[in-house]
């Protein structure tokens, strides 16, 4: 064997652990390498943050709610079932700690303070700022929609939108009828652009229900 | 189609979720009303939008409080197990193991008096009203010869020639270890297992009379077992228990408790003589025994 092939055969080894699937992660968390279980939460981390603080809307609460959600998938790692998607039981777990923790404490959305805690993660973005200011006034308009939406409707809307799952694998992580998914997902739909086209008529703010 | 059918369709529309045909309804008729295009592409537009929505990025140091909290986690739940397995299994055991004990205990301490042959003497337990019966071993008596009645047991009546008058040698037989018995702390108590429980009685009320004494109290029945209380006085108290286990005469001992009858007797017939002749002296103690007369079953 050749010192080239040696070379291709550890780039290739790299590589193929760079996108290790996730059957494989898991794998290695329960053999005992804890280490599997962090790749597993880099990878899912801002979607899991994303999906708690959209629904929580506030930001520490929701790191907290996220933290929480990778340490009861680990816990539960034990009870997952290989020939389904991890992605779509981590969905589950996050979605149902985002409900709980809602119902637990109360949680009324506070939209102005969402949003300033959103469009400080916002990151800068490139050289038109008129064209930039705008994409950017129109996503803060819509995260404040998004808040405005009813619990139930919103995380479809999340998971649909924003997360890209498919309509089953959301039916799936919630535990839904596909058809509350699809009536659900359409009427947030409906919602935020009804609400979106009020927030963006040049009416004064203050005159805006949010 | 109209404007209301497509407009409940246009989000599936969207997402290609629709059949050809409906999805063909759709657009032809988006092509023809303007409300319902604007409506479409609106839709599209605020979809599109969601889509490019930034990631929303934890704090630096998620993965490592992620971390921090599996570990303190499984720390409590080693805690846990250290404080609650025991809680659980353990104090059971050990309860159990205790109430176990506590019954064999109690049933030692409590257990009625076996004879030799094994058979408890159960009724007579309560004619004697032994509350708190005191545990004596003869092995320690044989040390300590003084009382020497609490650890006799006066040899059976069925072969009194036989046995050894004297009761510190009984305490060495092999069948003293049953001889284990309840004593009254104050009334001296023997028991004695009796082929002819009337007989071994009159024999015993002949021997109270014999030695001054006098029978206070008989309880109990013949078949059951009689409970006799008897007085004499102090110093027959040990020739008592001698001639109950050994020979009826007196005279014909030659050990130091018969030497001691004898001059009781004397002593006593001193006495006698001198209340005749008028003079008074002081009476002597008397001494209460209790005896039980067992039937040999």
């Amino acid at each position: 064997m050749s010192e080239s092939n040696i070379i291709i055969r550890e780039k290739t080894t790299e590589t193929a652990r760079f996108e290790e699937s996730d059957a494989d992660l898991i794998r290695r968390v329960r053999e005992g390498e804890r280490s599997a279980f962090n790749q597993l939460v880099v990878k899912y981390r801002n979607r899991v943050m994303g999906l708690a603080v959209r629904m929580l809307g506030d930001r520490g609460e929701a790191e907290d709610v996220a933290q929480d959600v990778f340490v009861k998938a680990y816990r539960g790692l034990s009870g997952f079932q290989e020939e389904a998607l991890f992605s779509t039981w981590l969905y589950r777990i996050a979605a149902n700690s985002c409900l709980n923790h809602r119902k637990r404490i109360r949680l009324q959305p506070a939209v102005s303070a969402d949003v300033s805690a959103l469009e400080l993660r916002f990151p800068d973005m490139a050289s038109n700022p008129h064209v930039l200011l705008e994409e950017k006034q129109l996503k803060l308009l819509i995260e404040e929609a998004i808040q405005a939406l009813p619990e139930e409707q919103r995380i479809v809307v999340i998971l649909r939108d924003i997360e890209g799952l498919s309509y089953e694998a959301i039916a799936d992580a919630l535990e839904q009828e596909l058809g509350t998914v699809r009536s659900r997902l359409h009427r947030g739909r409906m919602a935020l652009q009804e609400r979106l086209k009020r927030l963006m008529t040049p009416e004064p703010r203050g005159s805006v229900n949010v | 189609m109209n404007c209301q059918q497509t407009r409940a369709l246009l989000s599936e529309y969207l997402d290609q979720r629709l059949a050809s045909e409906q999805s063909t309804a759709v657009e032809e008729h988006a092509a023809s009303c303007r409300d319902c295009h604007e409506e479409l592409e609106a839709l599209r537009r605020t979809v599109s939008l969601l889509g490019r929505l930034d990631e929303i990025e934890p704090s630096p140091g998620f993965v490592s409080e992620v971390e921090r909290k599996i570990e303190r986690g499984q720390w409590l739940s080693r805690l846990k197990a250290w404080f609650l397995e025991p809680i659980v299994i353990k104090v059971p055991l050990e309860v159990t193991a205790i109430t176990i004990l506590s019954i064999i205990a109690f049933q030692i301490i409590k257990s009625p008096q076996r004879e030799p042959d094994g058979k408890p003497a159960a009724g007579l337990r309560d004619l004697a009203k032994r509350e708190e019966p005191e545990r004596v071993d003869p092995a320690k008596d044989k040390s300590q010869p003084q009382p020497s009645y609490r650890a006799a047991k006066p040899a059976s009546p069925a072969a009194p020639k036989e046995q050894p008058a004297a009761i510190a040698p009984l305490a060495e037989k092999k069948e003293s270890a049953s001889a284990l018995r309840e004593v009254a702390p104050e009334v001296p108590m023997s028991d004695i297992v009796a082929d002819d429980v009337p007989a071994y009685h009159a024999r015993v009320k002949a021997l109270v009379a014999e030695l001054g004494g006098k029978v206070l109290r008989e309880e109990g029945s013949a078949n059951e077992g009689l409970l006799l209380t008897v007085e004499v006085p102090q110093s027959f108290q040990q020739a008592f228990w001698n001639r109950l286990g050994g020979r009826a005469e007196p005279r014909a001992r030659r050990d130091v408790a018969g030497e001691k009858v004898v001059g009781a007797i004397q002593q006593e017939q001193k006495r006698a003589s001198d209340e005749l002749s008028g003079r008074r002296s002081e009476p002597e103690p008397k001494a209460t025994l209790q005896l039980r007369i067992l039937p040999k079953r």
